[in-house]
Formats: C-alpha cells, structure tokens, sequence
C-alpha cells in the first residue's frame, strides 16, 4: 500500500461567508452552516503579548480573566450564569498577536451571545474586588502551567533568549508573575480604552442562522459602541530583533531525561514562508515514518519521543524541534548530532514527491477536522479577517500548501537550519541536592 | 446602553438526536454508522468491550495495543506507518480498563485501503522481538514521564485509596517492573482475550454512504468470525468492588519533592448508569462541580482564588462508579481547599438546592444537549456508549424526558442517598511533610510510592 498514489487532490469543504464593517469599525463575517441546531461566535481582538511593555508583561492574558468578571449591565458572576442558562459554553485564550473570547450556544439562542460580547465591547466594569480574585486565579494558572509542570519554563527560556525585549515577543504569553502581582485598576482600564475597540476587533458568528438576520442582530447590539478615538498603538517588528549567533542555555527542572529543545528563527504567519515550514515540519515529525521520528526513535532508538512544530506569530516564527532521550545514558549532545544528521541531509539532498504529497494529505486532514465544527470555522475567519482583511481564506487555506514545491522545502531547510540561527535549549534532570 | 435586560429566550426545547444507522456484518459485528458529508473526513472505531481489568501482568493490554501497529505477518512497522502516514490519517489503538479499540481517521477517498490496513493490523499482529524490545524502553521512559507530572502521582495515590487490590487497582500503562518483565506471550495472551468478534462492535463517521460502507467491512472483516474459549470477563462483582476492605483508606499522600502546589483527588464511589439515581446524580454533579459555574469552581477560584480550576465528575467503569473532583491548588492552602470541598460535599448531602440552581441546570443540560451531538463524531461515540453499556435505544431520550422532569424534592432524596457518609478518598502530590500538617486533622494518612505501594499507614 506505500505506492498508492493520491487519486485526486483532496479538498475541504468550502461554505458561503457574507461579511459587512460597521461605522464603528467592527468587522462582521457571518458564515452559515446548517449541519447542526448550533452556533458559535467569536470575537477576537488584535492584541496579545506582544502589545505589552517590558516592565508590565502577562497583562493581555490576565485581562482576558477580567473580561468575564462584569460589564455595565452583566453583573458580577452573572456572564457564565446567562451563557450556562442558555445551554452554552464559552472560554477564550490569549497568543502573542489576539485575544480571543469564544460561545458555542444551541443556534436560537444567538442574540444571547451577542448581547453578552457587546455589553463587555462597550464598557469594562471590573470592581477592585474581582481584580484581587482573579490576580490570585492567574498566578494559580501559571503556578499549575509554568512552575510546577515538567519543562513549564521553556517558553520563557526561548523567548528571552531569542528576542531582544524590543521585539514584545522577548516574554511568554503568562508574562512575569511579579508583573501581574502588581497590577492596579488604572493599568487595567488603560488597557481596555487601548486595545478593546471595535475597530481593534472581528466577530465572526457561524452556525444555523440566516446571514440577514445575523447580521441585523448584530447591528442593533454593536452599532451604538464608539471606536477608539485614535490609531491602535502598534509596534514595529523589526529583523535584528531576533536574536542570532547561534544562543544556548541549560535549564535544570524535575523531569527524569535528558530533553533537547532546538529553534530556528523564521518568518511570521503574514508571510507565505509559513506555508512551506508547516510541509516541511510535517515531513520532518508525522507519524513514525517522518524522517526524524525514523531516524532517532526507530533506528537509532536515542529518542523515546520526538516532535517539531511551527510556533508562528504574526512577524517571526520559531521552527521548533523537541526530544526526550530514549533513557538515562543518553546526552542533550548525542540527541542533537542526531537531529543535525537528518536536518543537514534534507537541507543537502531536498525531499520526494512522495513526502510532498504526505505532507499535504497530513495539512488537508488537519484543516477538514477544524472546519467541521462551527467554532473551529469561526476562530479561523476571526483571524484570517483581523491578519488578512480576508474570511474566504479560512476556505483555501490548503490552496496556499499546494502550491509550496519541493524546491521551496529545500530552501528553506537550508535556510533555517543553520548553528547562527539556532536557539538551544537543555533540559536536563536536576541533581537533587 | 439602551439594551439593559439579557435577550433570553425560554421556549422549551425539543429532544433533537441526529440520525444513525444500524447495520450488521454477515459474521454477526454491529455497525453504528452517522454520515456527513460536509468534510472528506471519515472516522472509524472498532471498539472492543473489555480492557486491561482482565490483564494478568499490569500493562499487557496497553503494551500489546500499542503493538497491534508495530507489524502484522505481511507488513513491517515501517510498511505499516508509510502506508498510513501517506494518507495523511492516523492509525491508533488504545486501551482502557473495560475497553479497548483499534481507529482510524483519515481522509475518505483513501478509506478503502484504510480499512483494508485496520483489518490487518487487528488480526495478524506479528508481535516481533525487537519490536517488543524497542516498545518497551520507550514505555520505560514515558512511565518515567509521567511520574514528573502532580497531577498522575495524584492519581496513582487515589487509585490505591479507592481500587487497590481490585482489577482497576493499578496503571493501565503498567510500572516500571511490570514492563521490565513484560513478554511476547503476555501480549499474546492479553490479545486472545480481548480481540475476540463477540465482543467487537464498529462506530463509523463521516464522509461515507453506509452501504458502500458495510460492503467494504464485509470484505475485510466479514470472515472475522472464530471466536475461541470462553468470553472472560473480570472476576470482581460490582459488589466485591465498592466493599473492598482494602480501599478504606481515606487520606493518600505520595511524595512531588519542591512542588509549588499540591494536586488534590477526592472522590466516592456511587451508583452506575443502570441504577435510576443515575441522570439524577448526573444533574447534582453539574451544580456541584460539573460546569464552571459549579458550587466548586464558584467557591475555591471564584471567591477564594486558590485554584485555577476545580472539576468533578462522575467516571463510569464496567463494575464501579466513581464521583471526583480534581484540582491544583496553592501549597500554602491545601488544608484549606479540601476542608471546603468537603463542606461543599456536607452540604450537598444536607441540604436541598435553591430553585434557581434546579432552573439553571436543567436549562443547561438540556440546551447543551444540541453541542454535544454537533459532529458525526460526537454523535457515534454517544451511541457508542449504548452499545459499550448495555444501554436501551431510547436512553437519550430518557435522560431528556428526566432532566426535563426533574424536582427539587426528588433530587433532595438522592442527595441524601448519594452524599451522606460516603467512604470518601482524599489523595495528594506534594511534600508529604507538608501535607501530613495541611490535613493531619482527617486522620491518619497512607503515604504511597510512584510504584502504588502502602509505604506507611
């Protein structure tokens, strides 16, 4: 069966999108989807870390706790209670580049959901005394995530070692806990009248309604809300931000084996670069017959476990490559001889049309498992509006992988993979004293 | 703003479940079948109905599961995974304690040769010596893995407070010993007993027409029909379970040197999905812990910010049932935290919820219904569970007709039934010095090692 070929390029579903801006500079996107009585909304802001200052990080991640502590008429308490009580579910998450708060609710309970976005869109209402809970929340979520979770401080290890405090991506998303311990109520309402604007923002409803009515809905909720009165503060991103020259750290953490984590600094989602590290990382570690997955785990059985992913943000991205030693005598060193072997070799001798077709096959199936849920659809159209200006894309987004050649891989293995542009993470068990 | 009130909408809704298919093989395997076409994605399950609670050697179900995909009698693990990985799909098989099963979701026009690859991989294991070798270092490892992890060493602790020296009284993944000495007859034993057609069922989802479906399963697997000996099933009743002597002990500590925080189990066991207190004890979990607005999650993160998160839960086993909540919580409040638990639990078992607790649950349970039966995926795992349960057809149905009918006064008798004087479990990862004085007053504890051995009483 290792010579069956592909009988026709497989596609994903494309639905139809409608999408309108209002005066206040909201972008609306509404997409239909019948397949279920359900809807999802999501809103999504463009900030993140990013925006941060140096001296106040973790702040758009803790505001986002704060966005569900109350607004002028939610009270306190009562945001989750109308979603709940409507059959609902909601949550949100916080990345370098957006914050994004999403609903799913049974589909005739949509105006629901609008009106709670719109009343938290249209006036921040958090009292001191929510401030102080959520602080403590916070800073239990980054003790459970960072601190007390085996290899929670690589985040924070690679982003300051590989971008200059400038760049806003210098810090992980959680931020530094002294940071949040010390935020104060001014910080938090600054922050609001900055960032969370309709203007600054895409809401995206998906689900089993009528374009039309969705959108009259969301115009009697949204249009009353004022834009910002001036341009959102943006940072500049700027290339000697990344940190090169080839940066290594040791890291001692209560974990039983030897982890290598390796890096490479490349370029961010807006640029089609990302189409082909995504090939070229699926090639490199899906599935056991993935190139390093064979090499290191199979063959030469260093590795019990390996993995590469793309850590994309919206100017810079970090081709990332981990490995847990396959056992106790097994060196950071003799996992990282391993990975350069297999790197150097596609960088030198390019991949096959079969790897190419494997990839896309692997990039098809993972986007058709998104699209088939109204809130995987509306997360993506948020962003592909907010970073493109376009929702369609969430529909041809495999178009973009089809069209990256084998050539394209190659090049940017040779590209990437170099000792100036790595950075080099050890992991390794601490010697209890 | 001028919009003031909430736009609520209170019209009762309707039992809605999505269509399905039933269908049977011509070697007596049911198919449960949900298409949708919207994506080129199929999903299918060929679910076993018993697991490693029939293991002899702890870890022989997941380790021989684990290498169903390492081989067969025509193929290599390298033949194998080009094949599969070249579709782009994922070929798994997974274990639990009371099941077992062997999927694949892949893109739907390569599904023939899928099932064609399942089918192999289910009844010709090789079962080959350095597959087994090779297996069993990475297994080493990854027990080792999750030993780092507060909130595994909290569960190893809970496991032996409630289950110890019952079929459910040990890692599924097995311990560093048992995998040490794990051996190609194990698995093979493991394997007979499991992978048997009267006790195999398929779930399929997705992009498909049934028809075309079965034909192609009844190429690959309708022959499947030799069953040999006896069906096992695991030798402990239900009763021997929830009586076992040996779970009576009520504080579990194990040792997570530096720990920023403690992991905290607690939990009794409870009345399965036969008993008719069942939807009911469902409905008091969600006020209790099972939903973010729960009396839990309102209390330790909402109002007290110990915790990031508290949950609750009720877990179905074959011959138990279990009710716990989880959390992390900050070191310094560990006593705290689970004194409040148990007086959340206290007051579940003494005093009636609030009209408001009963309108809100109920509209939530039933309205939620509809998110949980948004993919074919979802929807074939609901029905699955009929099938892996002994459950009527009309369960769903039932659980809706309930939920809408529930009462305070009936809930107030379950409470009082389900709640009080339970033999409750409290388990936790941390500096077993410091949790000794954060929870000395609930009496004496066990101190536990990662390989779920009493240390001390």
């Amino acid at each position: 069966m290792s010579t069956i070929l592909s009988p026709k390029s497989p596609k994903t579903g494309i639905l139809p999108i409608t999408q309108h801006t209002l005066a206040n500079g909201l972008r609306v996107v509404v997409i239909p989807k019948f397949t279920a009585p359900v809807v999802a909304v999501a809103v999504t802001y463009q900030v993140g870390s990013y925006s941060e200052s140096p001296d106040n990080t973790g702040f758009a991640h803790f505001f986002e706790h704060l966005m569900f502590e109350g607004s002028e008429n939610v009270a306190h308490g009562m945001f989750d209670k109308y979603c709940t009580e409507a059959g609902g579910d909601n949550n949100a998450y916080t990345t370098y580049d957006k914050t994004t708060y999403y609903m799913t609710l049974p589909a005739h309970q949509l105006e629901l959901a609008l009106w709670l976005e719109a009343d938290r869109m249209a006036a921040f209402g958090v009292t001191q005394e929510a401030l102080d809970v959520q602080r403590n929340v916070v800073l239990e979520e980054i003790n459970q995530n960072v601190e007390n979770s085996p290899y929670g401080t690589f985040s924070r290890v690679q982003n300051r070692l590989a971008f200059a405090p400038e760049a806003g991506y210098h810090w992980e998303v959680y931020g530094d806990p002294a940071h949040i311990a010390a935020s104060t109520l001014a910080d938090v309402q600054n922050f609001f009248t900055d960032f969370y604007r309709p203007d600054n923002a895409c809401l995206v409803v998906c689900g089993a309604v009528q374009p039309e009515a969705a959108l009259e809905l969301v115009q009697k909720y949204f249009n009353s809300i004022q834009a910002g009165a001036s341009p959102v503060r943006r940072k500049n991103f700027q290339s000697e931000y990344r940190y090169t020259g080839g940066r290594y750290q040791r890291v001692e953490d209560a974990i039983p084996t030897n982890t290598l984590f390796l890096s490479f600094h490349g370029e961010g989602y807006i640029n089609d670069e990302v189409n082909a590290a995504e090939i070229l990382s699926s090639i490199l570690s899906d599935g056991i017959s993935s190139r390093l997955y064979k090499a290191l785990a199979y063959e030469q059985q260093i590795a019990s476990e390996i993995n590469c992913y793309l850590d994309d943000r919206q100017f810079t991205s970090l081709f990332t490559i981990y490995t847990i030693a396959n056992g106790d005598g097994i060196t950071c060193e003799a996992l990282y001889d391993g990975v350069y072997a297999v790197l150097s070799d596609i960088a030198a001798k390019g991949v096959t049309p079969q790897e190419m077709a494997k990839a896309q096959n692997r990039l098809t199936t993972r986007l058709a498992r998104t699209l088939q849920r109204a809130n995987g659809i509306a997360d993506e159209a948020a962003h592909q509006t907010l970073f493109f200006g376009d929702p369609n894309r969430t529909f041809t987004l495999m178009d973009g992988y089809n069209a990256v050649t084998a050539d394209a891989v190659q090049a940017l293995a040779q590209k990437l993979f170099t000792k100036e542009n790595e950075i080099r993470i050890d992991f390794v068990p601490k010697t209890s004293a | 703003m001028a919009h003031s009130n909430p736009p609520r909408i209170d019209t009762p809704i309707a039992f809605v479940f999505p269509e399905y298919k039933h269908r049977t093989l011509s070697g007596g395997m049911k198919i449960i079948a949900v298409e949708d076409r919207t994506q080129p994605l199929v999903s299918i399950n060929l679910a076993l109905k018993q697991g490693a609670a029939l293991e002899k050697v702890w870890g022989a179900a997941n380790f021989a599961s684990s290498l169903l995909t390492k081989g067969t009698m025509s193929r290599s693990a390298q033949d194998i995974a080009d094949a599969i990985d070249f579709t782009g799909g994922s070929l798994n098989a997974s274990s639990g304690f009371d099941s077992a099963s062997m999927s694949i979701s892949i893109l739907s026009q390569f599904l023939p040769n899928g099932l064609e690859l399942l089918a192999d991989v289910l009844l010709h294991p090789a079962f080959a010596e350095d597959e087994i070798e090779r297996l069993r270092q990475q297994t080493l490892v990854e027990i080792q893995q999750y030993l780092s992890d507060a909130g595994y060493l909290a569960a190893i602790a809970f496991t032996q407070g409630m289950f110890r020296g019952t079929p459910y009284g040990h890692p599924t993944i097995g311990t560093t010993d048992t995998v040490q000495r794990m051996s190609r007859q194990d698995c093979e034993d493991i394997y007979h007993l499991l992978v048997r057609p009267d006790q195999a069922f398929i779930a399929a989802a997705g992009d498909f027409d049934t028809d075309e479906l079965v034909q192609t399963l009844e190429g690959v697997l309708g022959h499947w029909s030799a069953s040999t000996g006896e069906k096992s099933s695991i030798s402990a009743t239900h009763e021997q379970i929830t009586n076992n002597r040996e779970a009576m002990h009520k504080v579990m500590l194990i040792e997570k040197p530096d720990a920023a925080q403690t992991a905290l189990r607690l939990g009794f066991q409870t009345v399965g999905r036969e008993n008719e207190d069942f939807i009911a004890m469902q409905f008091l979990n969600t006020i209790l812990g099972g939903s973010f607005i729960s009396r839990l999650n309102h209390n330790l993160r909402e109002e007290k910010g110990y915790t990031y998160g508290i949950h609750s839960g009720i877990d179905t086993y074959k011959q138990a049932t279990i009710w716990a909540a989880k959390t992390h919580v900050g070191s310094e409040v560990a006593g705290d935290a689970v004194r409040e638990i148990l007086r959340e639990i206290d007051r579940m078992a003494t005093e009636p919820i609030s009209d408001d607790e009963l309108e809100t649950t109920r509209k939530y349970l039933l309205g939620s219904f509809a998110l949980r039966t948004e993919t074919p995926q979802q929807v074939v795992s609901l029905v699955s569970a009929l099938e892996m349960f002994n459950l009527p057809d009309d369960y769903y149905q039932r659980y809706f007709a309930e939920v809408a009918a529930m009462t305070k006064e009936h809930l107030f008798t379950v409470q009082q039934r389900r709640f009080a004087a339970q033999n409750l479990v409290i388990a936790a990862s941390g500096s077993v010095e410091h949790l000794r004085s954060q929870l000395g007053e609930l009496g004496a504890a066990s101190v536990v090692s990662m390989n779920g051995e009493i240390l001390s009483s």
